[in-house]
């Protein structure tokens, strides 16, 4: 049972896949939920589209590889440039032509980076949950410990990020992935969702993902924030286990955006601070319609 | 019932802020008397209504604003200090616009938010139509305008004499000449038909006053405006436009409002439901926050700051703690009860909201003082400026601090709005309370409530006036305690129900030990401090603070209050006799923080002393004290065991009757009028008591730890 049923879903034709898309409301402006793909899909937001659909219109899709989207195994049809080209087709056949976009982590922060400085007139404003803006700040210690292609002689711990790993347990992964990223105690009913939402999509898709490799530096990286030419909101919490936080404060010093940093938060903030990251993200948006009229 | 009438005190009461600057300005054909005060942009002119008040209208929003904006107000001709002209014109709303522009260029305002109320909106309209480069916005509050229904008595005729005087009737110049304060009282009672608003009445009846029948009465010799030439006014005004209508208000006409926002473009209408025809004076804790939120309206928003929000259990526990400041005796039991509370919530953080001489107390102590602090009106200071000789009316006082208190809770509210407490502990912060229960929304924490008395009770000089007043506030504060009881999370009473005095808060009303006991908790007494050792250890005592065995040691204080220097000079003075009748006397007076020492022109051998820390050990120590009657001092002395005479302020409520009580209770202290006290009979009451032994009910020592228990719940 959901809060809140979409008004209209429908499929559209992307690069070699295709997507499953969801609107909600009718309000102005569009916002648009960006996917955390291929681990999870759209209902990721589940938290968020019950609220803001009543003030704002709504899109959530699935990203190739989960939920009622297709799973193609093509790495090729990872690449950044091919999932902000999902975005764009995703507005597209829902008339959007411009909108707020709501991201999470790498997939969903860094391709709306990419949109805003490739499309500047589709994207009015950023929230960015936990940025996964890429090498911008050192990774996570423990992210570095184990290689992810080679043949481990432990499955313990972040060991489990490793394509052997996946393959032989990948609910396994999820599980241990979910439980470290979502570790404010008394968290089992976010975690639960994560992992079911995980092991519905396919490790094919994660490992072409995986292999995806976008062949850009750090110096790029900050050149493209540089140029983000909407305003932004960053939320980033002091104890994400997936992003440290250094990259939130990061690219608030690189694009001059505000960051809200929650004390005591880890990595799925959406989820698991929800009536927070709805009040924040509509903050943000009646900011950017206070500086439009 | 019919309200028995005020008696007048001619003396304005204490501001919670003075103007940095005033002056006058020649407007047309009246010289106008403006008050500027702050800075910061915008601007917020505080436009004056009919002349029957004058600028202090404002006074509940003037402190507020002007922590942040240039606030500028001014007398209309004919009240204030501005001049009266007799000829109509000088009120004429074309005129009154002259004024207002002639303010603005000696105040060197370009442009301004007006503020206005009643008749001050056509005034304000005919600036922001001719000359919109000056006006930023508009808030009009119950405008008078000539649109919907007629205002009241808009049909009875001002000069023709009149066969009644019947309601309306009464606006008359021929009643004016018999009875002009009548017609006040009547108008006055128009304008607040709210219950429970005695105050704002007798406010704006004095003001009344101030103007005079001279001074008023061209004002409604004009003629009526050209509904034309208005209507041309209203659709010329461009700027943003705020109206505000009280669908009771029984001057103007509840009409009028929505009529008005209809007829100026993109006017926005906040209708209040229950409110009648001046509501930044009934109502001031919400206009302020309507008028705050029009005049940040009128900015671009300012971008989302960078900020931390810390998830809900990653929180430390955080109070905020407000001690009353009347009087320093709150901050010993206040700093008590806070340390027993760290004991059981050791992680606490606590920021204190309080006032000299409090703060100083509690600096002391490493305590942190919240930074607003220094913000607050000061609430001693206007006791100080209440009192005469030995006599403080304190309910008066109180009453008559209306305006200290708004501007302390709209700084207790930005505390609270951005400090992210989980608790609000308020010993007898009387102001924070009130506007809770007025503004009920505005709770935040939960809201720990403590006092050492309950029910305002009138003194005999203040006849019936004074007990119809003291009901009528208790009646107030019962119905905000039944229609909103989650606000107060919970209710302490500092002492035992038998502390309680036996009194009903009114006619007819409750007694208050019943209403107390259903609605309060008892923490028994707190000295904030164990006195034990005191009393175990007072030869030690008077050893370390140099009294000798030989001496009889006689401390003369009125604590930290600045009222009380002339009981002072009284008791000092009575030393040479009380020597002779008591061989080896020694007199210590305490003059304390705000007394000059050598202002109590004390005789040879007396030693005046200014401020002695911890004066309750040479309390201790003594063999007799001499104080005044308030709870703390007295107390002090009980839980010490020490014979003392307490002469209780003249027309004090607390000290006369509730301390009065308290004491009697714990058969404690010889009680002393000031008015009929000579040296004579003081020395002869100093030379009694002095070696009477006592035989007080003891004080209980956990009252600081039962307070705690009780807060720490919350938290």
């Amino acid at each position: 049972m959901r809060a809140r049923y979409p008004d209209e879903s429908g499929f559209v034709d992307a690069q070699g896949a295709r997507l499953f898309y969801e609107v909600y409301g009718a309000g102005d402006p569009t916002i648009v939920l960006l996917p955390s793909l291929p681990i999870i899909h759209s209902r990721q937001w589940k938290a968020q589209i019950p609220f803001l659909s009543r003030h704002y219109r709504v899109i959530a899709f699935d990203g190739r590889g989960n939920g009622r989207s297709d799973r193609p195994s093509d790495p090729a049809l990872y690449a950044d440039s091919v999932i902000v080209d999902d975005i764009e087709a995703v507005m597209d056949a829902t008339d959007t032509d411009r909108a707020v976009l709501v991201g999470l982590c790498y997939d969903g922060v860094w391709r709306a980076v990419l949109l805003a400085t490739t499309k500047p007139d589709r994207v009015l404003g950023i929230a960015s949950f936990a940025a996964g803006v890429p090498k911008i700040t050192p990774p996570l210690p423990h992210r570095l410990d184990y290689s992810f292609d080679d043949v481990l002689d432990t499955t313990d711990g972040w060991a489990k990020v490793n394509r052997h790993y996946w393959q032989r347990d990948y609910p396994g992964f999820a599980q241990f992935f979910f439980e470290q990223v979502t570790s404010e105690a008394h968290s089992t009913k976010q975690i639960e969702d994560a992992v079911e939402w995980a092991v519905e999509g396919s490790v094919d898709a994660m490992l072409a993902d995986a292999a995806v490799d976008n062949g850009i530096d750090k110096e790029q990286v900050e050149e493209i924030c540089r140029r983000v030419p909407c305003p932004m909101l960053l939320v980033h919490g002091d104890e994400d286990s997936c992003q440290p936080i250094s990259r939130s404060r990061r690219l608030s010093e690189l694009t001059g955006a505000p960051l809200v940093e929650i004390t005591g938060a880890d990595h799925m903030i959406p989820g698991r601070h929800p009536v927070k990251a709805n009040l924040l993200i509509r903050e943000f948006v009646r900011g950017l319609q206070g500086s439009r009229s | 019932m019919t309200a028995p009438a005020a008696v007048r005190s001619r003396a304005e009461q204490t501001r919670a802020r003075d103007p940095d600057r005033t002056g006058f300005v020649d407007g047309d054909g009246a010289r106008i008397y403006y008050e500027v005060y702050g800075e910061g942009d915008p601007p917020i002119m505080f436009v004056p209504p009919w002349s029957i008040v004058h600028s202090r209208v404002w006074k509940g929003q003037i402190p507020s604003f002007a922590r942040r904006h240039k606030v500028i107000a001014w007398d209309a001709p004919g009240n204030g200090r501005s001049s009266k002209p007799s000829d109509p014109a000088a009120h004429h709303f074309f005129s009154m616009a002259t004024h207002l522009l002639a303010v603005m260029d000696a105040t060197e305002t370009p442009a301004a938010v007006l503020v206005g109320v009643s008749a001050s909106t056509m005034r304000s309209i005919v600036v922001a139509a001719r000359h919109p480069e000056r006006v930023l916005g508009m808030v009009l509050l119950c405008p008078s305008v000539p649109l919907g229904e007629p205002a009241a008595g808009s049909d009875v005729p001002f000069d023709d004499p009149l066969p009644t005087d019947e309601g309306w009737a009464k606006e008359n110049i021929h009643f004016w000449q018999r009875d002009f304060e009548g017609y006040l009282e009547f108008f006055a009672g128009e304008a607040f038909n709210e219950p429970h608003s005695t105050k704002q009445i007798e406010d704006l009846v004095g003001w009344g006053l101030g103007a005079g029948v001279d001074g008023l009465a061209p004002s409604l010799q004009m003629q009526a405006p050209d509904l034309d030439i208005v209507r041309a006014l209203f659709a010329d005004v461009r700027c943003p436009v705020l109206v505000v209508q009280g669908d009771r208000d029984a001057i103007a006409h509840p009409t009028k409002g929505p009529a008005l926002a209809q007829a100026i473009a993109g006017a926005r209408l906040v209708e209040f439901e229950g409110g009648g025809h001046l509501p930044n004076c009934r109502h001031p804790v919400k206009v302020n926050l309507m008028i705050n939120d029009f005049v940040e309206s009128l900015a671009p928003p300012p971008p989302m700051p960078s900020r931390t929000w810390i998830r809900a259990l990653a929180r430390r526990r955080r109070a905020l703690y407000i001690s009353s400041p009347i009087g320093l005796g709150h901050a010993q039991r206040d700093a008590a009860i806070a340390a027993e509370l760290r004991k059981l919530r050791p992680e606490i953080e606590i920021d204190w909201l309080a006032q000299h001489p409090v703060t100083a107390v509690l600096e002391e102590r490493g305590e942190r003082v919240h930074p607003a602090s220094a913000e607050l009106a000061s609430e001693s200071g206007h006791f100080v400026a209440e009192a005469t000789e030995h006599d403080l009316n304190a309910f008066q006082a109180i009453r008559r601090m209306d305006e200290i208190q708004v501007a302390n809770f709209m700084v207790f509210h930005e505390v609270v709005e951005q400090g992210e407490y989980d608790l609000v502990i308020g010993d007898e912060a009387w102001d924070v309370d009130y506007f809770l229960h007025e503004n009920p929304e505005l709770k935040r924490t939960a809201f720990a409530w403590m006092t050492d008395f309950v029910g305002w009770l009138p003194m005999p000089d203040g006849g019936d006036r004074e007990a119809y007043l003291t009901a009528d506030y208790n009646a107030e504060m019962i119905e905000h305690v039944a229609r909103f009881p989650y606000l107060r999370d919970r209710s302490i009473f500092v002492g035992d129900p038998d502390d309680i005095v036996p009194d009903a808060f009114g006619p007819g009303m409750p007694t208050i030990r019943d209403w107390t006991e259903q609605n309060f908790r008892f923490a028994g007494y707190v000295t904030g401090f164990d006195p034990t050792p005191l009393v175990e250890g007072r030869e030690a005592l008077r050893r370390e603070l140099g009294y000798h065995p030989d001496e009889r040691v006689v401390v003369v204080t009125v604590g930290g209050s600045g009222v009380g220097s002339a009981l002072l000079r009284r008791v000092v003075g009575a030393f040479p006799e009380a020597a002779r009748l008591v061989p080896g006397l020694r007199m210590i007076a305490v003059a304390g923080p705000r007394i000059e020492p050598a202002s109590l022109a004390a005789p040879p051998g007396v030693e005046v002393r200014a401020f002695v820390p911890d004066l309750y050990r040479h309390l201790a120590a003594s063999d007799l004290a001499v104080v005044q009657g308030g709870l703390s001092t007295t107390m002090e002395l009980v839980a010490a065991r020490r014979p003392f005479l307490y002469f209780p302020l003249q027309n004090h409520f607390e000290q006369q009757r509730h301390v009065a009580h308290r004491l009697d209770r714990y058969r404690a202290g010889r009680r002393m009028d000031y008015a009929t006290s000579t040296s004579e009979t003081i020395a002869a009451a100093i030379a009694e008591e002095i070696d009477r032994p006592v035989d007080y009910r003891p004080v209980t020592s956990d009252g600081a730890a039962r307070a705690a228990a009780m807060i720490a719940e919350l938290i």
